[in-house]
């Protein structure tokens, strides 16, 4: 895994180096991407507490 | 209602996560922008030390006064404290094979931590080896009172007596390397802060329904 992670990072390394900086702004992309994924755990997080508080009521 | 304190670690963790990125870092050797691993690697050692904390409390509390209540609380905050110390240990390896160019260095940080985890993975086996519900909670017990004190001297103590690629150790308090720039705690502290609060986020579910599950077997 960590070979396939260095292979990536030069993969990555050689594709910034092409791309410079005019594309950066798409880097807010990526950050928008880890919003959703962790708004996405959270939802889920609540609904088990959630669906948790419903069973102990009973 | 979803109490306050995980609404303080979820946003926390959400103002980690993309300040993290987005934030000015100071110019390191060899780290580079890899420093922003600060905000995602060590958060994973504070908040198990913390999860793992709480897990001793139980401990203690259950051969004060014993209750299999207390027992389950202890194993389950044990459990996500070793979850966060597993991926603590991958995300260490990886940030490692760029920076010290290899995922494992046979330093004293790295196998202290690499021996207190095998510690706490036997505290899992031995809780898996015992059918009576006493006597596994009794036993347990007295295992993480042991552990507890043995990990906080392996990868606290034994690393800063030694030489060590590990900040933070050889001799150094703390993140002396790192202490110059506040604008770094900016971001780490409520890292911390937030990852901390989502442990006993997960470890309260995971808690409340081995209570419910008890609760039906009864």
């Amino acid at each position: 895994m960590i070979n396939f992670l260095s292979i990536l990072l030069q993969q990555a390394q050689n594709a910034s180096e092409l791309a410079d900086a005019a594309d950066t702004h798409k880097f807010y992309v990526v950050i928008a991407v880890i919003g959703v994924l962790f708004a996405g755990i959270v939802t889920y997080l609540v609904s088990l507490d959630k669906k948790i508080s419903k069973l102990e009521k009973k | 209602m979803i109490s306050w304190w995980k609404i303080v670690g979820v946003i926390c963790v959400f103002y980690a996560l993309i300040g993290g990125l987005l934030m000015p870092i100071p110019d390191l050797p060899i780290l580079e922008q890899s420093i922003r691993n600060l905000f995602y690697h060590v958060p994973m050692w504070f908040g198990m030390i913390l999860l793992l904390s709480a897990s001793l409390y139980h401990a203690v509390r259950y051969l004060s006064k014993p209750n299999l209540n207390s027992d389950m609380r202890s194993a389950q905050y044990a459990y996500i404290g070793i979850l966060y110390g597993v991926i603590g240990l991958i995300t260490g390896m990886v940030w490692a094979n760029y920076t010290w160019g290899t995922p494992w260095t046979n330093d004293p940080k790295l196998n202290s931590a690499a021996i207190g985890m095998l510690m706490y993975l036997a505290y899992m086996v031995l809780r898996g080896s015992i059918e009576d519900e006493e006597k596994r909670a009794r036993v347990s017990a007295v295992y993480n009172i042991f552990c507890f004190p043995v990990y906080l001297v392996l990868i606290f103590i034994l690393p800063r007596l030694t030489d060590s690629l590990h900040p933070g150790n050889g001799g150094n308090p703390g993140f002396n390397s790192y202490d110059l720039d506040s604008r770094l705690r900016m971001v780490f502290y409520p890292a911390v802060l937030g990852w901390t609060l989502l442990g006993f986020w997960i470890a309260q579910l995971s808690i409340r329904y081995k209570t419910l599950e008890q609760r039906q077997h009864d």
